[in-house]
């Protein structure tokens, strides 16, 4: 419970710090106001009916006055109706603003905190947050607030007229439904505690779905039959779903009906009092219909208790992946001049225990070119990330210049490093902006056209949209295309330094001999740094580290390591052997 | 009427799913409409038992008319949990069944930005209506509506007929009182029907702004393997710019959409608001004349009071059916269709595949292929080389049917592979694209995805690819399940990925291994035993294989070479480096670093 009004008045208070507080203030109590109002006219109504046809009055007169009471009532209560769609105005758009900050802080989160499962959960727990409509979420608890103050007040003017009759059957009315709150609140409790289980499963579901809609997997899906396969998991899934709706339902069933047996029971109580104790027919038809209404006011304040109590979770969601953000802040600060040297000092980095880089040292200079070869799986893209900074070490230390990586302004230093892994990708914009990165505005035009040229796309206009399902008249490029496009992105950068991760792996012979001769030419002052197989590549490499299961187990340069004994030798010859030698 | 025959194709869904319950829905929903009636009713009668001071009659009925009430709230209680468990099962069958008739399109549609942008939308259609469980919530709250309305208009009805002849003044109002009501009501139908055609035209927008929001979710935000790129090369402006430009036009849509329900809800109370008030005079009149006893006063607003609620959930309800309909109209489509299975000839054996004289034209209009004339015989290695963009991967995706010829044929031993029956000439085929996927099930399901398991083949091509070494490094071995959602977190690398693929493509045990750039990941000791097993296997195992290794064609029986979709050089290698330049040249830029 203090869990819940804890996360309701966290929420509720954002809302209030984002709108016009008069405005909707004034709104509120419209809403209030006219609801009440009506809801009183219509229940005094049969109590004015019967004292006015019992007395002497003109039967018109009556009939006119009382037909005009009832005109106002349904007047006021129109009016009640357009004050309610402005609040849901403002809740929608307080809810809406959280859209595009959702997108903008997922890119501020360090890397292990993306690639890990918790990350992910919060990612799309703090989605459904806000993704999902007035009906869940956010939008959910305010306009559901606003419900329930606006019920709750109706009720209270009802029982203030029941009460004002008859105080007894009130009382005994008033207690029966408090005992129904209390099961209400039970069942609340069981679905904040029992959530999270379903959201996991949820959560599995939806990354399936998502795998299925990706284009590419559409092949291998079909090929080899997978269908069964992704049903099986499915079908899994669906099990789950249906055991945990099972559990539900039959704690939520068992609260309903002991809550609608309470209900009725007061209300027999209630009428039955009255008829005991001889009331005034009038106190009792006003009785009979205020209960009535009182009941659809309580099952209507049950149900925004509940649907607050199931949505507040929410807020908890978000409030984690928000913080997430705000941690980040505290990077570090520093900048450096010029990066004249990266250094790697006995740097060990470790993923849930097992360790992936081991003592690694090693140091890079500007104007110097590092290649880094080694089997699958050595460790050559992690030890990237480390040098990127998406990465802490576990040991060790990372310098640039002579200042450790982890004390400078990651933003500064990521605008001063161009990198293109494998598995980058070109988004659904113009191709001058894939290649600047930039808005159109920033973007120099120029540069644009010459690094396109430079990667041998010199006949891709720079206007054209790359293309995806959702937009027919984009173009869609091949393989090499792409890769080529990544590159003339590095081109652009004007980076002090400069790595590539398997740069051609796509590319024909010759263009991959187009790729080398750029790079040697355009990166001429920066520190350079090349993972590849080819080992064509690292041919005029200064410096090559040779990576075998996480550690450097030789470094030289080629002519010096392709006389020695050792890994680089093996992996020399066995490219050489494709071309020459025979099997 | 329009609604109802569109409900009727989701209902026969349902149907299929769980026979009964369509029927449990409707009973439950039946009572619901009409225990309120009980005790109105009920109430009305104690009313007037009262009036008479009849003291036993009061607690007599007062008695049978709560008993009737919970009998019926228990009714209502059972049926309601058995929906509530079993609209969750049936949803997420039909999600399910609509997720795999996804799986089994045909691949040349698959490719079709049509085919994906539909699939997007029956997606977040999903997402924004709730499923098929919210539809059955809607259904009930319509049915449970209707009969609300229905009795309580009955009862209202009543009390303005009752007395019709007693006298002319009294004939005369009560024609007078419908007839105002009619039109009045009528006049609102009107209003209201605009509004519902507002309604659904702006629902329709707003899905189509929804999906392109979706996309920059899916896409990328929710990549999180890109999201690194992203970050390093400060792409976050671009992203936000396109995505803030989207999401403020869609809220202004969304502003649109709720001011036009709360809209209906005005002319709800509106049409509520009109009877009543004539009503309630008339009422007045027929109490003086003494037509009418005390107790109908209860009858009438009871009565009211339920109209104008049931109205209201009426309306919502409906206007919520009809959006349903509409979204689902692809899923209908989907779900609905008639299997047909047009009659294909077997595949017995396979010997040659025969292109002759194909084209192949994207649907962009782009010429792949121009012209393509070729004769595979199932045997030893053939490999496919030329530049990027020259027709290498479409040339195998015709091979394998997945792509139909412009023109042309594609034959195995004489015949159209279009005729023959698509699982069995599948089945000829290991095929490993550049493109492979590696998907989020175990390291076994993603190599044996849907044939039995066979260990001892498993184990070969394990080693065959050398992945032994690194499998038996991990805690579950072949169990392990890949990917972020599992306990393991296991991330194969690009190398480790391949092999995955590698393995799966031999799996399948065909008779001819088609690999497309099957050694672009792996290390050079690895990429060298990939071609000699390939070389080694050649009798067991004909393989054809695309690669931009020159070093690796050199193996080949037979080299083909391609250049902007036509097939410009065929024959050994050997042959190939005297008659043709510009192999000659490919492989210079190579060959050259290793002098």
């Amino acid at each position: 419970m203090m869990e819940t009004f804890r996360n309701w008045k966290s929420v509720f208070r954002l809302f209030v710090m984002t709108i016009k507080k008069l405005v909707v203030f004034g709104l509120w109590l419209g809403d209030i106001g006219c609801s009440t109002l009506f809801l009183t006219l219509f229940t005094l109504l049969p109590a004015i009916i019967i004292r006015l046809t019992t007395s002497s009055l003109s039967t018109w007169i009556i009939a006119i006055f009382i037909g005009g009471m009832a005109a106002v009532a349904y007047g006021l209560a129109g009016l009640d109706t357009q004050i309610q769609s402005h609040l849901a105005k403002k809740t929608f758009l307080f809810r809406y603003q959280y859209l595009p900050k959702f997108a903008q802080d997922i890119f501020q989160w360090p890397q292990e905190t993306l690639d890990s499962v918790e990350g992910k959960t919060l990612i799309d727990q703090g989605y459904e947050a806000i993704y999902n409509g007035g009906n869940t979420g956010l939008e959910a608890i305010l306009n559901r607030t606003f419900d329930f103050s606006r019920n709750l007040v109706q009720g209270m003017a009802l029982l203030f007229i029941m009460g004002w009759a008859n105080i007894g059957s009130v009382i005994w009315l008033l207690g029966l439904n408090a005992l129904a709150l209390l099961l209400q609140r039970w069942r609340n409790n069981w679905f904040i505690k029992h959530k999270p289980e379903r959201n996991r499963i949820n959560t599995q579901v939806s990354n399936l779905v998502r795998t299925l809609m990706q284009r590419q997997n559409g092949k291998d899906i079909r090929l080899f039959h997978f269908d069964s396969v992704f049903t099986k998991y499915f079908q899994r899934f669906i099990r789950q779903l249906v055991d945990w709706q099972r559990k539900y339902v039959r704690i939520s069933a068992n609260v309903n009906g002991i809550q609608v047996m309470l209900n009725t029971l007061g209300i027999v109580g209630a009428l039955g009092w009255l008829i005991f104790t001889k009331s005034n027919v009038d106190v009792i038809i006003t009785f009979m219909v205020a209960i009535q209404a009182f009941n659809g006011r309580l099952i209507a304040l049950f149900q925004d208790l509940t649907e607050i109590g199931r949505n507040q979770v929410y807020v908890a969601d978000l409030e984690k992946f928000l913080a997430v953000a705000d941690q980040q802040k505290h990077s570090g600060k520093k900048q450096v001049a010029a990066i004249e040297r990266i250094t790697f000092d006995r740097v060990s980095y470790s993923v849930n225990e097992t360790e992936v880089i081991h003592d690694v040292s090693f140091s890079i200079g500007k104007g110097e070119t590092v290649a880094i070869v080694g089997e699958n799986g050595a460790g050559k893209t992690t030890l990237i990330k480390l040098m990127c900074g998406l990465y802490q070490p576990t040991q060790g230390e990372i310098r640039v210049n002579n200042q450790p990586l982890r004390e400078l302004d990651m933003a500064d230093y990521w605008r001063r490093v161009a990198v293109e892994f494998q598995d980058d990708i070109l988004l659904h914009v113009t191709v001058s902006e894939n290649v600047s990165g930039k808005p159109l505005a920033s973007t120099d035009s120029k540069r644009v056209v010459w690094a396109l040229r430079q990667s041998g796309l010199a006949n891709l206009s720079p206007d054209t949209i790359i293309g995806n399902e959702l937009d027919p008249k984009g173009i869609s490029l091949s393989g090499g295309q792409q890769q080529s496009l990544l590159f003339a992105r590095v081109l652009y950068r004007k980076a002090e330094i400069v790595i590539f991760d398997e740069p051609t792996a796509a590319l024909d012979p010759l263009a991959e001999q187009n790729f080398y001769d750029k790079f040697m030419a355009t990166f001429n002052n920066q520190l350079n740094v090349l993972i590849s197989h080819r080992l064509g590549s690292t041919l005029r490499a200064n410096q090559i580290l040779v990576m075998q299961a996480g550690r450097i187990v030789q470094q030289g340069n080629h002519q010096m390591l392709v006389k020695q004994k050792g890994l680089y030798q093996k992996l020399w010859l066995a490219q050489k052997q494709l071309y020459q030698g025979k099997e | 009427m329009h609604v109802k025959l569109r409900i009727i194709p989701t209902l026969k869904l349902l149907a299929q799913e769980n026979r009964y319950i369509v029927g449990v829905a409707v009973c439950v929903s039946l009572i619901n409409g009409i225990l309120p009636f009980v005790i109105i009713l009920g109430n009305s009668e104690i009313l007037n038992s009262l009036m008479q001071a009849s003291y036993q009659q009061v607690w007599q009925q007062l008695g049978l008319t709560y008993a009737i009430y919970i009998l019926g709230q228990v009714a209502v209680n059972v049926g309601q949990r058995y929906l509530d468990v079993q609209m969750v099962n049936v949803d997420e069958r039909l999600k399910l069944r609509l997720r795999r008739s996804w799986m089994m399109v045909d691949f040349e549609q698959l490719e079709t930005d049509d085919f994906f942008a539909q699939m997007n939308q029956s997606e977040t259609s999903f997402r924004y209506s709730g499923g098929f469980a919210v539809f059955m919530q809607q259904l009930n709250q319509t049915i449970q509506s209707v009969t609300s309305l229905s009795v309580g208009i009955g009862v209202t009805v009543t009390l303005i007929v009752l007395g019709i002849n007693q006298s002319k003044l009294m004939a005369l109002l009560s024609i007078a009182s419908l007839g105002l009501i009619l039109f009045g009501e009528w006049l609102g139908l009107i209003w209201y029907r605009r509004l519902t055609v507002q309604n659904l035209k702006i629902f329709r927008i707003l899905m189509k702004q929804e999906r392109v929001l979706n996309y920059f979710l899916l896409e990328v935000i929710n990549r999180y393997e890109i999201i690194k790129s992203i970050k390093l090369n400060q792409f976050t402006t671009v992203i936000m710019k396109h995505y803030r430009e989207q999401w403020a036009t869609s809220q202004k849509t969304n502003e649109a959409y709720i001011g036009n329900q709360f809209q209906s809800r005005v002319v709800t109370t509106v049409m509520t608001g009109l009877p009543i008030s004539v009503l309630v005079a008339l009422l007045i009149v027929k109490i003086r004349l003494k037509i009418l006893k005390i107790g109908s006063l209860n009858n009438l607003f009871g009565s009211l009071v339920q109209v104008a609620a049931s109205s209201t959930a009426l309306v919502t309800a409906y206007q919520n059916l009809e959006r349903f309909e509409q979204q689902t109209e692809f899923i209908h489509h989907q779900l609905l269709k008639p299997n047909v299975l047009k009659k294909k000839q077997r595949v017995t054996a396979g010997r040659v595949i025969t292109f002759e004289n194909v084209s192949f034209r994207y649907a962009s209009g782009k010429l792949a292929l121009n012209h393509v004339n070729l004769v595979l015989p199932i045997q030893g290695t053939t490999a496919i080389i030329g530049e990027n963009g020259s027709g290498k991967t479409t040339l195998v995706k015709l091979l394998l049917g997945l792509y139909h010829p412009t023109s042309g044929r594609v034959t195995l031993d004489g015949v159209d592979i279009q005729a023959l029956n698509r699982e069995d000439y599948l089945k000829l085929f290991s095929p490993v694209f550049q493109d492979y996927a590696v998907f989020d099930f175990s390291l076994k399901e993603n190599m044996i995805a849907n044939h039995v398991e066979d260990p001892a083949m498993l184990d070969t091509l394990l080693r065959r690819w050398q992945l032994r070494p690194w499998i038996q490094k991990l805690p579950k071995q072949l169990e392990t399940i890949v990917g972020s959602y599992s306990s393991e977190n296991f991330q194969p690398s690009g190398g480790q990925k391949q092999q995955i693929a590698l393995v799966r493509g031999g799996y399948q045990a065909g008779k001819l291994a088609l690999l497309d750039e099957p050694t672009a990941s792996l290390d050079p000791l690895k990429e060298l035993t990939t071609f000699q097993n390939i070389k080694r296997f050649s009798l067991q195992q004909p393989t054809i294989f695309i690669t931009h290794r020159l070093g690796a064609a050199k193996i080949a029986d037979r080299v083909l070479l391609m250049k902007s979709g036509q097939l410009i050089a065929d024959g050994t290698p050997e042959e190939l480096k005297q008659v043709s330049p510009e192999f000659r040249t490919l492989w210079a830029a190579q060959a050259r670093i290793y002098r």
